[in-house]
This record gives C-alpha cells, sequence and structure tokens, in this order.
C-alpha cells in the first residue's frame, strides 16, 4: 500500500491543474455569457472567401 | 378581431403572417430590405439556421446610411462609448431583435464581410453585441452592416461599474470553484478516515485535509469576512456573523485537535459549509443581475446622432448628442424623437408627449413653442434651437433625481433574519457558557462540546431560509416574465397597504382603440388606404381594426392632405373621403366620415381599458389593499375609467405632473406604485415598492423594482399573492432550522456530537431547507402556474 504515497500527491497534483484552468478561464470571462455558447457550437466554420 | 391565420402566408424572411392586402411575399418593407441584402452577401444559410424560429420585432425601415452612422467615428464620441486594448479598439452595441442561433451567425459573420473588424461576439441573453476594430476600422461601418440584416444597433456607453462588477462575479466563481475542489477532496479523504483508515495514513489524511482547508479559510470565504466586518462596523447583527464565527472556531480548535492528535476535525463539513453557502448567494446575486441587465437600456431614451446645422458649410451634419450646445440649430425629422429642450423655430407638427405627460394623444406644436427631449416627432420635420441638452433637460432631471432616489433605497432586513439573529446570538451565549463552565476542568472538552454547538446550529441551514426560497421564486418569475430586482421586495411587497396605478398604459392600453364603427362596408378600403398614410395613433387605431376586413389590395392613394388635429382627406379611386373629428366628444374621440362632401358614417374611438383591469382591482381589494389613480390626463377621462374599473373617486389624482405623482407617493408610504411611462419615474423610484409594466418605457424599467413583461392588470394581484406566499416559505424553512438546531444542540451538549455527526447532519438539514424551497406551498404553485 505504499504506492499510496505517491499516488496522493499525484491526484491533487492533477486536481490543481485542472482549478487551475478553471481559475484562468473564469477571470478571462469565459463563464460571463452561459447562453450564446450553446448556440455556436452548433455554427460550423466555413472558408473565409467571400463577396464584399 | 383576430385575422384568420391558417389562410395568410408566412413571409419569406421572417416568418410572420402576410397582410391580407399584401401581394409581395414579404411582410414589410424591412423584412424585404434585409432578404436582398442577404442574398447579395451570399448569406442565404441564415435561413437554414433559422428554421422555423420567428422574431418578436420586425427589422426597421429606415433611410439610416453610413451618414446617419458617422457620430460613431467622432474621437469625442470614441472616448465616452469605446475602449482601446493592446488587440484594438472596443465597443459593444445592444442590438435589436436577435433572437436566435441564425442570428448569432449572421452577426458574427460581420467579421467576414468588413475586413477591418477582427472580433465581432454577440450575447443573446442581453443583445450586446461587443465588437474590436484595427486602426483603419470605422465603427459607422459596422452598425451600417447590423442595421442591413435587420438588427437595428445602439452603441452602449461603457460604464465603470460594469467592468468591475464582472471582475467580481467572476472572481466569486471562482471561488466557488476552489471551494468546491477543496470540499470534494477533502470529503473524499473524509470517507476513508470515517472508513477506519488507523495510523500513519489516518494522520496523513487528517493533515492533507488541513491543507485543502487552507484554500478555503483564507481565499473562498472572503466575502463573508468582508460583509461580517461591515456589519460589525456599522454595530449591526448581519447572518453571515455567526457563519463566521463557526468557520474560525471550527477552524481553530479543528487544528488544535489535529495537533494534539485528537480526531475530532471538521475541516470537511467546514468546507462543505462554505461552498454551499457561495453557491446559494452566487445563484441568487445571478437572478437579480439578469433582471438588471434587462433594463440598462436608458442609453436609449434619446438619439445619439443629432442632425446639427453647419452655418459654414450650410447644410446638416451628424454629430452626436454630447456634442450640441444651447443655442445651436437643429432638425428633427418625422418619427424620431427630440433630443433636446428647445424652442421650435420653423415648421408645424405633432408629438407624441407620451413620455412626460403620459398622454396618448397628440400635441400640435408651431414656432415659438417650447418641445421637450424624448417626446416623438410625429407630423413634419422641425427646426429647433437648442435651451437645454443633455442631463439639464426635463427629462434628464427627472432621470437625476430618479437616479439619487434609486440609491438611498434602504434595503429592509428581512423576517428570517431577523429571527435567525435572536437565536444565533442565544446560541453563541450558550456555547461561551459551556466551554467557561468548563474551564476549571477538562476545558479541552469543553471546548470541544462549544465547538459542537457552534458547527451543527447556527451557521448552516439559517444562512440558507432566504437565499433558497428567493432564488427558486425570482427564477420562476423571471421564466414567467416578471423581473424582480432585489432580494428584499418580495417582501416589501408583502407589507404594502396602498396601491397606485397608472391610468395611460397600465389600466389600459395606452392607445386609442375603434369601439364603434357606423360606416358602409364598401368604404373600408378605401378608408384603410388613406389611414394608412397618417402615424396618427387615431390612423394606427382604424388601420388595425379594418386590417380582418380587408380581402382585397388596396387601391392607391391619388391625393392626400392631413390637418393635425382635425383630420385628414384623400382622393383614392376617384372619391374624396375625409375623416374628422367631430366637436362633440363625450368619451373618447368622435370621427365623422364623409364621401365627397356627404356625410356616411361615424365611428368612435376610446383608450381601452384592459380586459382583465377591473376583476384584478376587485382581487386587489380582496387582498386588503386600497387601489389608486395617478394619471396626468384630464379629470373626466380619469373619472371614467375610475367608474369603470371599481376604484373610489376620493381615490384619483388626476392632471398630475411627474414631479407631483413622486410628493403623493411620499405622503401614502408604504405604497406600491405601478406605472409604464417615463413620467412615473419619479414616483416609482420613490415608492416603497415599485411595478413597472407591459410596454413600459426604458426610463420606468430602471426605476422600478419589478418590470411585468406580461400585458394586463392581473399579473400584478398574482405577484403580490406570490411575494406573501414566498414569506410562508421562508418562515416553513425557519421552523425547520430551529427543529434541527434544538435537537442537534441537544446532542452537542450531551457530548454526542462528532465530526461524522456532523458531516451528515448538514446535507440532511441543508437538503430539507431545500426540499421545503422547491415545494413552495400549494398556492404558491397554483399562482405560478396562473402566470405561465
Amino acid at each position: 500500500m505504499n504506492i499510496i504515497y505517491l499516488l496522493l500527491p499525484l491526484a491533487l497534483l492533477l486536481g490543481l491543474v485542472f482549478l487551475i484552468a478553471f481559475i484562468r478561464s473564469g477571470m478571462s470571462g469565459q463563464f460571463d455569457d452561459l447562453d450564446t455558447p450553446s448556440h455556436r457550437i452548433l455554427l460550423d466554420d466555413e472558408p473565409t472567401d467571400r463577396k464584399h | 378581431m383576430e385575422a384568420n391565420l391558417e389562410s395568410l402566408r408566412a413571409c419569406t424572411h421572417c416568418g410572420n403572417p402576410i397582410p391580407r392586402v399584401s401581394t409581395s411575399q414579404f411582410c414589410c418593407l424591412g423584412c424585404d430590405t434585409v432578404y436582398h441584402w442577404i442574398q447579395d452577401h451570399e448569406l442565404q444559410k441564415y435561413y437554414d439556421l433559422k428554421g422555423s424560429s420567428r422574431p418578436i420585432r420586425k427589422p426597421h425601415v429606415t433611410s439610416d446610411t453610413l451618414d446617419t452612422y458617422r457620430y460613431l467615428d467622432d474621437p469625442e464620441f470614441l472616448k465616452l462609448y469605446s475602449w482601446q486594448t493592446s488587440e484594438g479598439r472596443w465597443m459593444e452595441f445592444y442590438v435589436e431583435g436577435v433572437h436566435c442561433t441564425a442570428c448569432v451567425w449572421l452577426t458574427e459573420k460581420i467579421t467576414e464581410i468588413i475586413d477591418d473588424v477582427n472580433y465581432i461576439r454577440l450575447n443573446l441573453g442581453n443583445s450586446i453585441a461587443t465588437v474590436r476594430i484595427n486602426k483603419s476600422g470605422a465603427f459607422s461601418s459596422v452598425a451600417l452592416a447590423l442595421q442591413n440584416m435587420g438588427y437595428r444597433p445602439h452603441p452602449v456607453k461603457q460604464g465603470e461599474s460594469a467592468e468591475l462588477q464582472n471582475q467580481e462575479n467572476r472572481r466569486f466563481l471562482v471561488r466557488i470553484g476552489v471551494a468546491g475542489a477543496c470540499a470534494g477532496n477533502i470529503m473524499l479523504l473524509a470517507v476513508s478516515l470515517y472508513s477506519g483508515v488507523s495510523g500513519t495514513l489516518a494522520e496523513l489524511f487528517h493533515w492533507m485535509t488541513f491543507g485543502l482547508f487552507l484554500p478555503v479559510l483564507f481565499f473562498c470565504a472572503i466575502p463573508f469576512y468582508k460583509s461580517t466586518w461591515y456589519a460589525l462596523k456599522s454595530k449591526q447583527i448581519s447572518i453571515d456573523i455567526p457563519v463566521v464565527f463557526g468557520i474560525l472556531l471550527g477552524a481553530f480548535v479543528s487544528t488544535v485537535n489535529l495537533f494534539l492528535g485528537d480526531d475530532r476535525v471538521y475541516f470537511d463539513s467546514l468546507s462543505a459549509l462554505v461552498f454551499l453557502l457561495l453557491s446559494t448567494r452566487y445563484v441568487l446575486k445571478r437572478t437579480q443581475q439578469f433582471a438588471l441587465d434587462s433594463s440598462h437600456l436608458l442609453q436609449f431614451l434619446t438619439p445619439a446622432g443629432v442632425h446639427r446645422w453647419n452655418a459654414l458649410l450650410q447644410r446638416y451634419e451628424e454629430v452626436s448628442l454630447n456634442q450640441v450646445s444651447v443655442g445651436d440649430r437643429i432638425q428633427v425629422l418625422p418619427s424620431e424623437s427630440v433630443p433636446v429642450d428647445g424652442i421650435v423655430l420653423k415648421g408645424s407638427s405633432s408629438l407624441n408627449c407620451a413620455l412626460l405627460s403620459g398622454e396618448s394623444e397628440p400635441q400640435k406644436v408651431a414656432p415659438q413653442e417650447m418641445i421637450f427631449a424624448g417626446t416623438v416627432n410625429l407630423g413634419s420635420p422641425l427646426e429647433v434651437q437648442v435651451t437645454q441638452s443633455g442631463s439639464k433637460t426635463r427629462i434628464g432631471r427627472i432621470l437625476e433625481s430618479t437616479e439619487t432616489l434609486l440609491t438611498k433605497k434602504a434595503p429592509i432586513t428581512q423576517f428570517a433574519d431577523r429571527v435567525s439573529r435572536y437565536f444565533v446570538v442565544a446560541v453563541m451565549i450558550l456555547s461561551g457558557i459551556v466551554f467557561f463552565w468548563s474551564i476549571p476542568g477538562d476545558w479541552h472538552e469543553g471546548l470541544n462540546r462549544a465547538l459542537a454547538i457552534v458547527i451543527v446550529t447556527c451557521p448552516c441551514t439559517f444562512a440558507l431560509i432566504t437565499p433558497l426560497a428567493l432564488s427558486i421564486t425570482l427564477g420562476k418569475l423571471a421564466r414567467a416574465g416578471i423581473l424582480v430586482k432585489g432580494p428584499d421586495v418580495l417582501e416589501r411587497l408583502s407589507q404594502v397597504k396602498s396601491v397606485f396605478l397608472d391610468k395611460t398604459g397600465t389600466l389600459t392600453f395606452g392607445t386609442p382603440q375603434v369601439t364603434l364603427w357606423n360606416v358602409p362596408k364598401d368604404l373600408s378600403s378605401q378608408i384603410f388606404a388613406i389611414e394608412s398614410c397618417s402615424t396618427h395613433p387615431v390612423a394606427k387605431a382604424i388601420v388595425n381594426y379594418l386590417l380582418p376586413q380587408i380581402t382585397k389590395p388596396i387601391p392607391p392613394v391619388q391625393e392626400i392632405n392631413e390637418t393635425l388635429g382635425i383630420g385628414i382627406r384623400g382622393l383614392v379611386e376617384g372619391d374624396w373621403i375625409e375623416l374628422k373629428r367631430a366637436d362633440t366628444s363625450t368619451e373618447g374621440t368622435e370621427i365623422s366620415i364623409y364621401k365627397n362632401s356627404i356625410w356616411v358614417g361615424r365611428a368612435v374611438l376610446m383608450d381601452q381599458i384592459r380586459p382583465d383591469a377591473k376583476k384584478a382591482v376587485e382581487l386587489l381589494k380582496s387582498l386588503n389593499l386600497t387601489p389608486w389613480i395617478l394619471s396626468g390626463d384630464h379629470r373626466t377621462a380619469v373619472t371614467q375609467v375610475a367608474q369603470l374599473v371599481g376604484i373610489d373617486f376620493k381615490n384619483c389624482h388626476f392632471e398630475t405632473s411627474p414631479e407631483e405623482k413622486s410628493r403623493i407617493i411620499q405622503d401614502h408610504s408604504p405604497t406600491l406604485m405601478v406605472g409604464d411611462g417615463a413620467n412615473d419615474a419619479m414616483a416609482l423610484a420613490r415608492a416603497f415598492v415599485s411595478i413597472s409594466v407591459h410596454g413600459g418605457v426604458e426610463i420606468s424599467l430602471r426605476a422600478a423594482d419589478i418590470y411585468i413583461r406580461i400585458p394586463g392588470v392581473q399579473p400584478i394581484f398574482e405577484l403580490i399573492l406570490i411575494s406573501r406566499e414566498t414569506l410562508r416559505v421562508v418562515r416553513r424553512n425557519l421552523a425547520f432550522s430551529i427543529f434541527y438546531n434544538l435537537i442537534a444542540g441537544g446532542f452537542a451538549l450531551m457530548g454526542k456530537v462528532n465530526p461524522l455527526f456532523a458531516a451528515i447532519l448538514m446535507p440532511v438539514s441543508a437538503f430539507t431547507v431545500f426540499l421545503s424551497s422547491s415545494i413552495g406551498t400549494s398556492a404558491l404553485r397554483k399562482a405560478l402556474k396562473r402566470l405561465e
């Protein structure tokens, strides 16, 4: 069971990585608008050769 | 009067029914224009994405060109409305009419249509498009493109407070995230500990829970520390004080126990507590902010672009409102709102003064007369000399006094909070006694028991009682179309004694409707043709009335002649048809119709009372509330409505100015004021509770505590009922809390409480309160159901 002394810090580290990702995206405003992204997902990207 | 919808064709652009009289494939010129613009730019995919979704508002028909939006490029304007970052220049636009995925797709295509636009994001929730342009870009071209797509853009002023609030919201969300992450991990470790881990591993786990608790203690709980600090400074007891006390004492004793090797550590319960409380507070805050966001349309009260006479160039130029000064000569075109207070130099027209007087009847204006900002020019172009602009106009001053009144409104302490306070103080004293009693002997045990008392009783349930019940009710109300702006509004609502109702627009529809039509049917299409040429409310009412009767295309009007305030005559199919206002008007407006100078019929138009007004007034009386009418309209009009609706004559105030309304409200506190116009704004801000109703003007949305999006007077009654029922739920939650606390406190006194006990009790009690809030009461559920 000594492996747990390695696994625990590893698990916490993993959690920390995701927490930092959450903090960074939260502070940069990704979660300000929670409705529109659900619409945007449905839209495709298109080639950008438009007429003006 | 409903048209037979099945036989009507659907507009190719927006999907709304096309009036039978039309032979085109579009319902209006707006849709026609936008459709062709979309074709020209090869953006037909819009229609695939749109599906069957239909807009609520149709695209505006305007003759807007690039010139109309030129003021957006003005450096002075940019200083106020845009901001610069390293990536470019930003501006936000409120866009009218966006409603679905296709709109998101279409508006975000602007980056491809205009090279200089690097970024555009539409927020469907509040209809705000955020645009970024590079150095060579111009916001005027962006605005024009949006207009061409059928979404009328309005630049939004970037308030500093908005940005700060954003940052604070984000930080709050981050605190919740961190609390959740830490609490979750602590609980995982706690489960193993409760399951019987022992030895060095148990010690390690205990220390790890301590480590994971530190972020919660020093970062996540900060909002509670702040509010407690402010409460203590103003010598008040707030509900956060026991929470903070519990957290700090719990942290302290648990840490002491940790060092002593005692296993009574409560980090799991404490971190879960912080997480739970933060979450409920966040949900409540967002529910309110949603309501507030929808009413920040204040800046659209007057147009940002003004036609000012440039003596040098000898023509009118487009400038922004900020650049107009007293003495300037400006032009106000038909269907534009007057941007300043001023004196008419040239031109005669009629104005819609509903904003200031609440009257739907247009007022005539002639040279040398004074006109006010916010009124709408209905007839012909006016040349005006500016006497006041901006915040010094009459409407501007009303706005300002409304703002000051709003900030002075103190939030009342809620009933549940008051009871909680006393209970909490009692518990804290009890735990203090337990501790000091034990000092001569086993003080460590005493400390633990005192801590146990504090942890299992106060913080959790009491702090959840009100937020849970409120956010659930407020959320449901918001979905039904009633936006409530503050948590204490519902409680205030249950305390009102008198209800002041505005007449025009609230009790009545606000626009005249045809009530009597004694005209030969064969004249319908000719009259329709003539009245379609006028923007007068009477003309619009006649057009609406005749629309269902028109089955063939309308004949063209060969000549038209409108005399403001008197009538209209036109040549159609060889006949001179004239509609003239008759002098006798006992009720409403009487119109006489002449064909080739021979009298052929009469019609009566009235601003009709809403069908549910009478019943609603009865219901209000049944709740022991006294209804009043507060109106700027004439005595006869007001007393008539009062009689029809069932309000006592002595409870009527007529011909009141906005300033007088505000004073009357003050004299009758605590009052509920219901209104919709800018002329009600001051009264709305001053009332104990205020509601702005469907069709309301932006400023009243801002000034009122509640905005009801659904038409009718009935919702007001439902709302009062709902607020009373919600308070009942809060009281029930309070009863549960006290019950739990007495039992748990008893166990704590006996020393039977340990971390496992606390860890189980807390979620159970929280869940009970949550369940009680969700279920509500049967009356509450029924009332909410009726609103849908």
